[in-house]
């Protein structure tokens, strides 16, 4: 499985010092979602890539297996881990079942192509995401619920055990990120490590088994825990530094800064 | 079966089109007499000497080279614009042919070529390296289809005024002026089986060498990011793209000179005829594609003997309106 081991990211391409995570562990097991969240610029973004291990990393290590990642081959890795990117422009047209069958590239050979075993995994892949309807349909005409679903279906067809998803619901309606969330948790519920980055504070903590809280303050400090203890009201309005409340069981959000957290005279 | 029947198709209907090519011009001769000719020398019968010296001598190596330099475009075409992820990228765009170009006049101009055949594939070749490491690097901070455009533009004016500027520089030379501008235009006139001989072996392996590179052209669909996650090594795949191009782009422009915008057009028609993005299918289609246009604009011109067209204009002046129209489209769709 993916460990991150006093795991330190700082800002990439700019002055050294500025961190984003710092002495960071973290393990990803099957079964559970792990939710990222935190202010933007606090580099939940970089954190992924850098677990992927598409940049390096400043200090410690990311453990695929207990062998340094670095050390895996690429296709190790990427039957280990797949990855859905925050925005995919695609340049062409395909079909829905053809940009499916790219995540079958880690199991094929250079040369030979898809044979029934991919042909399989692809269906049931799209099955799973409910999207089996759109297996001929161009990908540059779907709505965006479609395109993530069919997006998330390439990431089923690799077969990694373990998913990374970058904030998966920003280009969603509520009604499709609630639908694409509730997949993420049947997902795992079937054995899938999730982790992945939320914006909305209030969906990672329905949907989150665990949370990382980044909390963007260039120290690369951050809380991990249970989600429920992670996203209360007294961390989440010093880090993002609004007003925070739970009002029934759910997280309530104003524009008052903690410091004036005192109510107003009645 | 049911899927290689149109390519049988394609490239039967690519075979009699090259023997009705070789009809084309001067002498009466017949598909059958094409036939006879191509049969007879291959089986070692006696031939009618003028038919032999026309067709065998000097027609066929002609449209095999047509065929080959347009396979080879059409394939490097393809290859680019999957590795710029970019449709509107071609060698011809990105100033990679015209690098080819200006090395190759340098050479001219020094009095290179005439050391070694192969001098002048290798300096275009080397020429239209630089200019795609000149473009990645250029690019390496932003990869907008503006920006990669921009450069393109500005690499291409940077090398056709360095072509401008060896010329100027030897202007007394009016020969080597002659020749580089017959060069430059992009002809088949004259070119025969010397041609052939040492182009057609790096075009085919460069062809094959771009279809084994199908599957990480077809991931990088998803963004680099994305395909590296799926074990595409981007660094090595861009370094062999890279060599692929140049030495397409390289031995076809040192045979026959420019010929621009093939590279453009093709792979437009291509994805058209193969479906979808599929570049195990979309590099083949490619070069079936590019071969037929090559040697239609090339019978054109030789049909409109005397006068003189050479195929490098002609594909430039289609090319251009193409450009126009596909930008327009591009542009429509908000890229």
């Amino acid at each position: 499985m993916l460990r991150a081991r006093g795991l330190g990211v700082t800002v990439p391409g700019r002055a050294k010092g500025r961190w984003l995570v710092r002495g960071l562990e973290l393990e990803l097991a099957p079964g559970t979602v792990t939710v990222i969240v935190g202010p933007n610029g606090s580099g939940k973004t970089t954190l992924l890539r850098a677990l992927l291990g598409l940049i390096g990393v400043d200090e410690g290590e990311v453990l695929l297996d207990q062998k340094p990642l670095r050390e895996r081959s690429a296709r190790a890795r990427a039957c280990a881990c797949a990855w859905l990117p925050q925005r995919t422009e695609l340049p062409w047209s395909m079909s829905a079942s053809d940009l499916v069958m790219l995540g079958r590239a880690p199991h094929l050979s250079a040369l030979a192509g898809p044979g029934k075993r991919d042909r399989e995994a692809v269906d049931a892949a799209l099955a799973r995401v409910r999207a089996t309807d759109l297996r001929a349909r161009d990908v540059r005409t779907l709505s965006g619920g479609e395109l993530q679903r069919v997006l998330l279906a390439r990431l089923l067809a690799t077969q990694a055990p373990l998913l990374l998803l970058d904030e998966p619901t920003t280009a969603l309606d509520i009604g499709h990120a609630l639908g694409l969330l509730e997949l993420a948790q049947e997902l795992a519920a079937a054995g899938h490590g999730v982790l992945m980055s939320l914006h909305e504070l209030e969906l990672a903590r329905r949907y989150g088994d665990r949370a990382l809280l980044l909390r963007g303050d260039g120290e690369g400090g951050h809380v991990l825990g249970p989600a429920a203890e992670v996203l209360a009201p007294a961390l989440l309005s010093e880090v993002f530094e609004v007003g925070a409340t739970l009002v029934d069981g759910q997280l309530r959000f104003s524009k008052t800064p903690a410091a004036s957290a005192h109510p107003a005279p009645a | 079966m049911k899927r290689s029947l149109p390519w049988l198709i394609a490239v039967l209907a690519l075979l009699l089109a090259a023997g009705l090519a070789l009809t084309v011009g001067p002498g009466e001769f017949a598909l059958a007499d094409v036939l006879d000719v191509l049969l007879g020398k291959l089986s070692g019968a006696a031939l009618a000497p003028m038919a032999e010296a026309i067709l065998w001598q000097l027609r066929l190596p002609r449209v095999l080279l047509a065929l080959l330099v347009g396979a080879g475009l059409g394939c490097a075409g393809a290859v680019t614009q999957g590795l710029f992820r970019n449709p509107l990228a071609s060698p011809g765009v990105l100033g990679i042919s015209t690098g080819a170009a200006a090395t190759v006049i340098i050479g001219f101009a020094l009095g290179v070529d005439e050391q070694a055949s192969w001098m002048t594939p290798v300096l275009a070749g080397a020429g239209a390296v630089g200019m795609l490491v000149l473009l990645f690097g250029l690019t390496a901070r932003r990869r907008d289809l503006a920006y990669l455009l921009l450069t393109g533009v500005a690499l291409n004016a940077l090398a056709g005024s360095l072509a401008t500027v060896t010329l100027a520089l030897f202007l007394d030379r009016y020969a080597l002026a002659q020749k580089a501008m017959a060069w430059m235009l992009g002809s088949f006139d004259g070119r025969g089986f010397t041609q052939l001989g040492w182009a057609s072996g790096p075009i085919v392996l460069g062809m094959l060498a771009a279809w084994a590179l199908h599957r990480p052209l077809d991931l990088l669909a998803l963004g680099e990011e994305t395909a590296a996650t799926l074990g595409v090594d981007r660094g090595r795949l861009r370094s062999l793209a890279a060599v692929i191009v140049g030495v397409l782009v390289g031995t076809a422009t040192a045979a026959v000179g420019v010929i621009g915008f093939v590279g453009l057009i093709v792979p437009h028609l291509a994805r058209s005829l193969a479906r979808g993005h599929t570049h195990a299918r979309l590099i083949p289609a490619s070069m079936i594609i590019g071969a037929a246009l090559v040697l239609l604009v090339d019978t054109i011109g030789r049909a409109l003997t005397p006068m003189f067209l050479a195929p490098g204009a002609l594909t430039s002046l289609l090319g251009g309106v193409f450009f126009l129209w596909l930008l327009r489209r591009q542009t429509g769709e908000g890229v």
